[in-house]
């Protein structure tokens, strides 16, 4: 894989996903594009559909989420062409917890049946030192934000192992990080993370839309 | 989240559970000054005891003094070294530490020597294993909990996606039969279950699509199901 973009709305999906249920770990699915081939592939990771909230190590729940998505996918085609599932998402129970663990499974099953998908986790601590931040700045009036880390890190497969790619600069992984913290604490003062539901929730209530289409849509 | 701050320490022993639950609640929110407010109120009532340690213990533990809390425990569990709120707290902290294996050990020797009968220790346990990617583990976790409640659909899916995941055809088909006694269960309602069963199905005949015999009907009713409306 030569580059990854990850779009803002994308991470905002998988920051919500995991504040709605802090106290456990989260996973879901990502849908891009992926253009290029081996060697030069660039995935542009467009969205992020959350699957599961309760016992992320089992298969069940994730596996009936993707058929559905790959469903989804080939339905789109007339309007977003090219999409197609390019990863896998997870945010882990602990914090400081840096691991895939189980979902490095779930990344390597993911990744066999659609190549050069990508596995994102989420950052811990580099999102409570953003919210530090955050409340620290506004306590002084007018001051800025300060340097802002991106919130994720990025796992490649490379020669049969999951590598982590370098964010900014030279690296291979374009994360969002400008506002991204501020306009997350906006959403969930406003509550936006009770509103997104994953595929877990649409299996107890079927008329939950887990693709959450007009969740980050209005203002923020 | 009304507690009464201002009743005195009275005879009423219900006042002290009610501190007890409030103060646990209010850690799990993270409120840690009404959390210090309830547990020092206790520790002043109780100096001593296992009860008002495991609150003190909690508090060190969400102020991030895990030390403090794991010298508070051991303290408690040399005078005790059975005591069940202690070793249970020693779990806790393990797992928060990140000691996914010192913990499923820890739970392990409690639930042979005294707790076969402690079935949120056998959820937890289920949960660590699982965790831990130690299948086989959790599934007999998950059987003993099973045994002890056969007719918990949540836990009759539990246990069949563990041996889903787990894998093997003994293990698909075993997993097909819990799916199919929820789908009984609830006659039909529970999508988990469908989806469940289908996935076996599938994982059976050794494709993605069809299945054989007693698989296909299964499948039809999964597709059904499937073809619920979809908000656009």
């Amino acid at each position: 894989m030569k580059s990854c973009t990850l779009s803002e709305d994308a991470l905002l999906k998988v920051l919500l996903h995991a504040a709605k249920h802090p106290t456990t770990a989260v996973n879901g699915v990502l849908l891009g594009t992926v253009s290029g081939g081996d060697g030069a592939a660039e995935v542009s990771v467009t969205d992020a559909v959350p699957a599961c909230h309760s016992f992320i190590s089992l298969a069940p729940v994730l596996e009936a989420a993707l058929s559905q998505l790959e469903a989804h996918a080939k339905e789109q085609q007339g309007t977003q062409s090219g999409l197609r599932i390019v990863g896998y998402y997870q945010a882990n129970e602990r914090l400081s917890d840096g691991e895939l663990g189980a979902g490095r499974r779930f990344a390597d099953r993911i990744e066999a049946a659609w190549p050069h998908s990508v596995a994102l986790l989420l950052d811990g601590p580099a999102l409570q030192a953003g919210l530090a931040q955050l409340t620290a700045a506004e306590g002084q009036a007018g001051g800025s934000g300060g340097s802002e880390q991106p919130v994720a890190q990025l796992f490649a497969k490379d020669g049969g192992r999951w590598t982590k790619v370098a964010a900014g600069g030279s690296g291979g992984f374009r994360c969002p990080t400008s506002g991204v913290v501020s306009r997350f604490a906006q959403l969930l003062g406003e509550g936006r993370h009770q509103q997104l539901h994953d595929f877990e929730e649409h299996l107890d209530d079927i008329a939950l839309d887990w693709l959450n289409p007009t969740l980050l849509a209005g203002p923020a | 989240m009304i507690l009464i701050p201002c009743v005195a320490p009275c005879c009423s022993a219900a006042v002290w559970d009610v501190h007890e639950q409030v103060a646990v609640s209010a850690m799990e929110c993270g409120c840690k000054e009404l959390a210090l407010k309830l547990v020092k109120n206790v520790h002043k009532r109780f100096p001593e005891g296992a009860r008002g340690s495991r609150l003190t213990g909690m508090y060190f533990e969400l102020m991030l003094s895990p030390n403090e809390a794991r010298s508070l425990y051991q303290k408690e569990l040399d005078r005790d070294p059975n005591n069940p709120l202690m070793l249970k707290r020693m779990v806790g902290l393990k797992r928060g530490q990140g000691d996914l294996a010192g913990a499923a050990e820890l739970l392990k020797q409690y639930l042979s020597a005294q707790g076969s009968q402690d079935w949120q220790a056998w959820e937890e346990a289920a949960d660590l294993y699982l965790q831990l990617q130690m299948y086989q583990q959790a599934a007999f976790c998950f059987e003993e909990l099973l045994l002890h409640a056969p007719a918990d659909a949540t836990r009759h899916l539990l246990y069949a996606d563990t041996l889903y995941t787990l894998g093997g055809a003994h293990n698909w088909r075993t997993a097909r039969t819990h799916y199919s006694a929820v789908i009984e269960m609830t006659r039909g309602q529970n999508l988990r279950a469908l989806y469940g069963a289908c996935a076996c199905a599938a994982q059976l005949a050794g494709t993605r699509r069809g299945g054989s015999g007693g698989g296909e009907g299964e499948e039809e009713e999964g597709r059904r199901a499937a073809q619920a409306p979809q908000q656009q």
